[in-house]
C-alpha cells in the first residue's frame, strides 16, 4: 500500500500510534476507544495521507504515512482530531487563503534513575550547559532529515528544560510534525538513557512547557496580516487577532486539556493569564510580530506542550477566521506588564473553569461537531477530578 | 601561529560533506557566558546573516539567569522583548572540542536595528574601533579537578584534561602559545597569542567555554572561580596591553575595576589590578567588559575619579558609580544596570552570611559555574 512501511495515526490526546502497513487491500482499523474516545463505540479506518509521508528514523529507509481516521464508508469521522484541523484549514481555503504555522516546543530531559530534571539550575540559552545533552539534542535536530523541519534547539528557562524550533509551513504539516517530533524525540532520549517529558508542568517548582503557535494567513504570495502602508497589522490581521482574543477563554481547554496544565498558568510565568495582545512583549497572550511581510504573524502563547496540536491550532484558525469574517476590531494593545494590569479579562485558571466556558461555546461545537464536543466534555470532566499532583503523564 | 577563522565557504563545504552539522549562534551575557541556539548547519548556511531572536533579559540577568525588576533595560514592565542576534561572520570558528560544531558570535540589535546598549561585545567593538590599542595578549586560569577543587591533580604532570583542552583550542584555529598546569597554584592556564581586542575577547570566551564543556562531558569539575579556598592565590584572566599602562590609564582602570572583577568572590584575597602593561581581571569576568575596560582606560581623555584602587567589591561598585566619565563611555543604562546587578549580588552574599574574606559553600554553589 503506497510504498510506506508504517501507518501512523493520532489519538485524541495527540499521541502517535504506528502499525505495519497492511500488505493486502484490507484497510487498517482501530476502535474509537483506542483513539481516546472511551465512551464511543465503533471502528475507524486509517486513510493514509500521501502528502504526509515521512522517512522513519534509523537505517531502515522505510517510510511512515500519517493517516486520517475515517468512517468505514470513507466519510469523515468526528473522532479524528487531524480532520478537525483539516476542516479549519479548508475554511481558510474557502476564502482563498492558506494558513502558515510554526511551533516552538518545550520539554524537559530527566535522569531516568531519579526522575528529576537533568540539571536544576536555570540555563536559558546556555551553550555550555547544553553540550552535555547533545547526544539527545543533536539527533532531534537531525530529524530534519526525516521531514521534520527542526531549525534549532536551546536550553530554556527551567532546570533541565529545552526548546526546539520548527520551520514554518502549512498548518496541517506543522501540527503533524509536532506529533512526530514528540514521539521520535522520546525514542531518541530514552535510547540515550534519559527521560523526556512534554508535560505542561512536570514539577510544580519548575517552569512549565508551552507550545507556542505562530500563524499567518496567505493569499498567493501576499501575507494578509501585512500592510505596507502602516506600522500596524493590516485590517485583516487585526480582525483575525480580534477573533483569536474573543475565543481564547472558551477554547483554552483545547490547548490545556489536563488539570496539571493550569499549574503552568501563573502570573509572571511567561504563560498568559489574561486576554490581551501586544507587540514584542512576553507577558501578553498574543504577540504580534510585524517587521516585514515575510515575518508578519501572530504568536499565541498559551497552549501546553502536551496538548494535541491539531486541536488548539484548529481552534485558533477558526477563531481568527471568525474575526475576519465579521471584520472584528481588537481591543487596544497592552503595553508593559500584562500580569499586573487590572481590567483585562482573565483566562481560565483551572480545568473546571475552562470546561465551563467550553461547554457553552458555539465555536467549539462548530469546530468539533456536537458529538465530539459532548464526548470531549465528558472525558475532560473526568480529567478535572484528577488531583493535579497525580495527573497522568500524557507525554 | 595566527588564528584561523572559518570562512563561510569552508563552513558550507563542511555542512555539505557532513563534517559540520551545528552552528551555535551566540551572544555573551554580562559575565561573558555564551548564550544562544544550536542551529542546524544547513539552516545557518542558507541564511548566515539571519537574525536569531533572544529575550533581552539575557543581557542583564544574574549569574543564574535570574531576572529582576530593578534593571532599567529589561523587566516585566518592558515585557522582556526580543533582541536580535546578527551573526558576525569573521568570528566564526570550529569548536575543536565538540566535533561537528561551530560557533559564531553575534552583534546584538534592538528591534529597530540599533546596537543594544547592554551588549558587552558591542561595547568592546565600539571602543576598539575608537581607540587603536594594538593587540592584547591574554591568558586564562581555571581551576579543575576530578574531585576537590582545592588541589586539582597531584603532582606536576599535566592531566589528560589539559591535553584535551589544548587540542580543542588548537583545532578551533585559536592561536595558542601553550596550556600550563601550575601545580603550585592548582590552576590550569591557557596562554593565547596576542590578538586584536575583539578577537582576543572572542577567543577567551571560547577557551573558557571549551574547558567547562569538556569538563561537563568528561565529569571533570572546572570552575572560573578565582579561588575555592581563601588561602589560595587567585586565578586570573591576565590581559596584557601592547605597551605599559600609563599612570592615567591605570587610574582609570580603578574606576572600572567592577567590570574586571564583577563578583564578590573576585575581591577575596585580590591582588593588584594593574602592573606594567597587565590587567589582572577575574576568570569570571566577561572578557568583553574586561578588555573594554582596558581599552577605554588606555584611550579615554578623562581624568580618573578614583584616587586609589578599590579594595572591596562594594568599593569597586561605589567607584564605578562615582566616575562620571564611565557613563559617557558605557552609557547611563549600562552603568545603572551593572550597579544594580552588583549591589544585588552583594546583598545576596551578605544575606547568605558568606564571610567577606572567606569562600563558603554558598559561594561555590552560586559562582561555581560562572563562565
Amino acid at each position: 500500500m503506497g510504498g510506506w512501511a508504517q501507518l501512523g495515526w493520532v489519538d485524541r490526546e495527540g499521541r502517535l500510534h504506528t502499525l505495519a502497513a497492511p500488505s493486502g487491500n484490507e484497510p487498517a482499523t482501530v476502535t474509537a476507544a483506542e483513539a481516546g474516545w472511551q465512551s464511543v463505540d465503533g471502528e475507524l479506518t486509517l486513510r493514509p495521507d500521501a502528502d504526509a509521508v515521512y522517512l522513519l528514523p534509523g537505517d531502515s529507509g522505510g517510510k511512515l504515512a500519517l493517516c486520517d481516521l475515517v468512517a468505514a464508508d470513507g466519510s469523515e469521522s468526528p473522532w479524528c482530531t487531524r480532520s478537525v484541523l483539516r476542516r479549519a484549514i479548508a475554511k481558510a481555503a474557502a476564502i482563498g487563503s492558506r494558513v502558515i504555522a510554526a511551533a516552538e516546543l518545550e520539554f524537559f530531559l530527566s535522569d531516568q534513575a531519579t526522575g528529576r530534571p537533568v540539571f536544576d539550575t536555570i540555563e536559558q540559552y546556555g551553550i555550555v550547559a547544553g553540550e552535555r545533552y547533545e547526544p539527545v539534542l543533536r539527533p532531534i535536530r537531525a530529524l530534519r532529515n526525516n521531514g521534520v523541519p527542526v531549525t534549532a534547539s536551546n536550553c530554556e528557562y527551567g532546570g533541565g528544560q529545552f526548546e526546539v524550533n520548527l520551520h514554518h509551513g502549512d498548518a496541517l504539516a506543522a501540527a503533524d510534525q509536532i506529533i512526530l517530533l514528540r514521539s521520535w524525540a522520546r525514542e531518541i532520549a530514552e535510547g540515550a538513557g534519559y527521560g523526556i517529558s512534554f508535560d505542561a508542568k512536570p514539577w510544580p517548582e519548575n517552569s512549565g512547557s508551552g507550545m507556542h503557535f505562530h500563524q499567518s494567513l496567505w493569499t498567493g504570495d501576499n501575507n494578509r496580516f501585512w500592510s505596507a502602508d502602516t506600522d500596524e497589522m493590516s485590517a485583516d490581521g487585526q480582525s483575525y487577532l480580534a477573533g483569536l482574543l474573543e475565543a481564547m477563554p472558551e477554547m483554552t481547554v483545547l490547548g490545556s486539556p489536563t488539570a496539571r496544565a493550569y499549574l503552568r498558568r501563573d502570573d509572571h510565568s511567561f504563560c498568559p493569564t489574561v486576554v490581551c495582545w501586544g507587540g514584542d512583549n512576553r507577558t501578553v497572550a498574543l504577540r504580534v510580530i510585524n517587521e516585514s511581510e515575510a515575518v508578519a504573524r501572530i504568536e499565541q502563547r498559551d497552549a501546553a506542550s502536551d496538548a494535541n496540536p491539531y486541536l488548539p491550532l484548529a481552534a485558533q484558525i477558526i477563531a481568527g477566521l471568525s474575526g475576519l469574517e465579521r471584520g472584528a476590531t481588537p481591543p487596544p494593545m497592552t503595553t508593559g506588564d500584562a500580569y499586573s494590569q487590572r481590567g483585562l479579562p482573565p483566562l481560565p485558571a483551572s480545568l473546571e473553569q475552562a470546561l465551563a466556558l467550553f461547554e457553552g461555546s458555539s465555536l467549539a461545537t462548530e469546530l468539533l461537531g456536537d458529538e465530539a464536543h459532548a464526548a470531549m466534555l465528558e472525558i475532560l470532566k473526568d480529567e478535572a477530578k484528577s488531583p493535579t499532583e497525580s495527573a497522568r503523564t500524557v507525554f | 601561529m595566527a588564528s584561523e577563522q572559518l570562512t563561510l565557504d569552508q563552513l558550507r563545504s563542511a555542512v555539505e560533506d557532513g563534517s559540520i552539522d551545528t552552528v551555535r549562534v551566540c551572544i555573551a551575557d554580562h559575565y561573558g557566558m555564551l548564550r544562544g541556539r544550536r542551529l542546524v548547519g544547513e539552516v545557518f548556511a542558507a541564511d548566515p546573516q539571519g537574525l536569531q531572536a533572544y529575550c533581552d533579559g539575557a543581557l542583564i540577568w544574574d549569574v543564574h539567569c535570574d531576572i529582576f525588576e530593578s534593571t532599567d533595560y529589561s523587566n516585566f514592565g518592558t515585557g522582556y522583548p526580543d533582541v536580535f542576534a546578527r551573526p558576525d561572520l569573521p568570528s566564526l570558528i570550529r569548536c575543536g572540542w565538540s566535533p561537528g560544531s561551530t560557533l559564531v558570535m553575534s552583534e546584538v540589535l534592538t528591534p529597530h536595528g540599533e546596537r543594544s546598549p547592554l551588549d558587552p561585545r558591542g561595547l568592546l567593538r565600539i571602543f576598539a574601533e575608537r581607540i587603536p590599542t594594538g593587540p592584547i595578549a591574554a591568558s586564562l586560569e581555571l581551576r579543575a579537578g576530578e574531585g576537590a577543587l582545592t588541589t586539582g591533580w597531584n603532582g606536576d604532570e599535566a592531566p589528560a584534561f589539559a591535553q584535551r583542552w589544548l587540542e580543542g583550542i588548537e583545532l578551533s584555529g585559536i592561536a595558542l602559545k601553550r596550556v600550563v598546569w601550575d601545580s603550585d597554584r592548582a590552576v590550569l592556564r591557557a596562554e593565547l597569542e596576542p590578538a586584536a581586542p575583539l578577537m582576543a575577547a572572542d577567543q577567551l570566551v571560547a577557551v573558557r567555554s571549551a574547558a567547562r564543556e569538556i569538563g561537563l562531558v568528561d565529569g571533570i569539575t572546572v570552575t572560573a572561580m578565582p579561588l575555592v579556598e581563601a588561602s589560595q592565590s587567585p586565578a586570573r584572566m591576565l590581559l596584557e596591553a601592547a605597551e605599559p599602562l600609563s599612570a592615567d590609564a591605570a587610574a582609570r582602570l580603578n574606576d572600572l575595576a567592577l567590570l574586571c572583577r564583577p563578583l564578590p568572590l573576585d575581591w577575596v584575597g585580590a591582588e593588584l589590578l594593574t602592573s606594567g602593561a597587565e590587567l589582572a581581571a577575574s576568570p569570571q569576568a566577561s572578557p568583553y567588559l574586561a578588555i573594554a575596560a582596558l581599552v577605554s582606560a588606555i584611550g579615554a581623555p578623562h581624568a580618573a575619579t578614583a584616587e586609589h584602587a578599590p579594595s572591596s567589591y562594594s568599593e569597586a561598585a561605589d567607584q564605578f558609580d562615582a566616575a562620571a566619565w564611565t557613563r559617557e563611555w558605557f552609557g547611563e543604562m549600562f552603568v545603572h544596570d551593572t550597579l544594580e546587578l552588583a549591589r544585588r549580588e552583594a546583598a545576596m552574599r551578605s544575606d547568605a552570611a558568606a564571610g567577606s574574606d572567606q569562600v563558603s559553600d554558598w559561594d561555590i554553589e552560586r559562582y561555581g559555574e560562572v563562565g
